[in-house]
């Protein structure tokens, strides 16, 4: 009965493997929005190895969540200061990447200690997230500078971005409650949130892959 | 149990309205977007085959003008030179050669007036020396008659503009009396010219058949689109209040830094 969810996480943590390979192949001709691009998906791709390692060790691996959300964020806040550069102050982002962190850092050690969920960093960083990604979409319609959509690669990843956090904000709240209620529907919820993640993972591919 | 149910339900279906919600603001954005830039290209290509549409009338203006003079040049110029090359011909085969002189000073003073007629059509007489308002209320007195009443005033700080404003509000002015002369049957114009806060002001009405300005947007003549043309030449507005049976105003508005 178990055997699709687990199935799901597994590809997930292997699909990052793609954006990757995508991301080494094509750096050379990639403008500077789309390298922070890879620096992610290098940090997804550690981070999946070394918290893959640690559960095969039969270790709690939920530290690496702690590590990886202020990292992820400030590459996430990276790439927008980068495709918001001349609509938002370059400041902004600096100043919401350092406080992002050190709110994470505060969170981690007076109210979630690493070997549980940070819901509070993820719930919030998803919210940044999907601001960032809101003020991108608003930008651009505001501009209408890109003529074809389809062929952008900020469009693809900011909208790989928008669907991973909208769909998993309400699961990074509720980490920490639904872990200790049914292991078996944990295992379903976290198989759904795989479904993000490779959605995610495979629209930053068609960025990268469409990156110039 | 029910309870952890109720728990992880209310989280499949939150995730999924919120990433199907996620979804319609990306698909919202992406065609919304498709849907505008396809009306900037629609209203750039309207924009583009209207000034296609200018530089063709321009283009059939010029050689509508240029057929005249070599039209004027013929009948009247070359038709007095052979006159009086006829005459000049005789001067030594006739005894009257007084008569024969002065018939020849006649058409030489023909000439004259030919060769100062056609220079006038095509820089207005008195506009470069006196200006526009002077050569506007000239040109309405040339036009005045008994079945045509033609009125021209013009605010008292009126200043003296750039040759080429000038020139271009005369000619809007030639093109809309032409066009209420042969066209609108009108019986009363009036012009007025006057300096507003930024701009140049040239008012004409007459009392003629008027049109439907919507009917009209697609089919304007070449003297209207040449009036349009001239207008863009100089950065100026051009406003067409009219309907049928009402006659016309029409308000034209140069940028002026006086």
């Amino acid at each position: 009965m178990l055997y699709w969810p687990k199935l799901m996480i597994f590809i997930a943590s292997v699909f990052i493997l793609l954006p990757v390979s995508v991301s080494l192949l094509r750096y050379r001709v990639m403008g500077p929005a789309m390298k922070t691009m890879v620096a992610y998906v290098i940090l997804g791709g550690i981070t999946q190895l070394l918290s893959s390692y640690l559960s095969g060790q039969k270790q709690n691996n939920l530290w690496v969540l702690h590590v990886y959300t202020p990292l992820e964020f400030a590459c996430i806040v990276w790439f927008f200061s980068v495709v918001l550069k001349d609509f938002l102050p370059q400041k902004w982002f600096v100043w919401a990447a350092l406080a992002f962190a050190a709110l994470s850092g505060l969170n981690s050690v007076f109210l979630q200690p690493p070997l549980t969920f940070n819901t509070y960093a993820r719930s919030l960083e998803g919210i940044l997230v999907i601001i960032l990604c809101l003020t991108w979409c608003y930008r651009t319609l505001s501009e209408m500078k890109i003529l074809r959509l389809e062929q952008d690669p900020v469009f693809w990843v900011n909208t790989g971005f928008l669907l991973y956090f909208s769909g998993n904000v309400l699961l990074f709240a509720f980490s920490n409650y639904i872990v200790a209620i049914n292991r078996t529907m944990n295992l379903y919820i976290w198989a759904f949130h795989a479904l993000f993640s490779i959605l995610l993972y495979f629209f930053i591919t068609i960025g990268l892959w469409k990156a110039k | 149990m029910e309870g952890q149910i109720d728990v992880f339900l209310f989280l499949f279906v939150g995730m999924l309205t919120l990433s199907l919600l996620a979804g319609a603001v990306v698909i919202f954005f992406f065609f919304y977007q498709k849907k505008v830039l396809r009306q900037q290209l629609q209203i750039s290509e309207m924009e583009t085959a209207y000034r296609e549409e200018l530089l063709h009338s321009n283009i059939e203006q010029v050689e509508a003008e240029r057929h005249r003079i070599a039209t004027d040049l013929h009948d009247e110029l070359g038709g007095i030179f052979s006159t009086l090359k006829l005459k000049i011909n005789q001067l030594d085969r006739v005894d009257n050669v007084d008569q024969l002189l002065s018939e020849s000073r006649e058409i030489i003073d023909t000439g004259v007036a030919s060769v100062r007629r056609i220079s006038h059509s095509m820089t207005p007489p008195g506009l470069e020396m006196f200006g526009l308002a002077d050569a506007l209320i000239s040109l309405c007195k040339k036009t005045d008659s008994p079945q045509l009443s033609v009125e021209c005033a013009c605010s008292d700080d009126f200043p003296r503009l750039e040759g080429k404003v000038e020139l271009g509000i005369y000619r809007i002015a030639q093109e809309l009396l032409h066009n209420s002369i042969r066209h609108a049957d009108a019986s009363k114009i009036r012009l007025y010219l006057s300096r507003l806060e930024g701009f140049i002001c040239f008012e004409y009405t007459d009392n003629g058949k008027g049109f439907n300005p919507e009917i009209w947007q697609s089919r304007k003549g070449l003297g209207l689109k040449n009036i349009e043309a001239r207008a863009s030449h100089l950065n100026a507005t051009v406003e067409w209040q009219t309907w049928p049976g009402q006659g016309l105003k029409t308000i034209v508005k140069v940028p002026y830094k006086g």
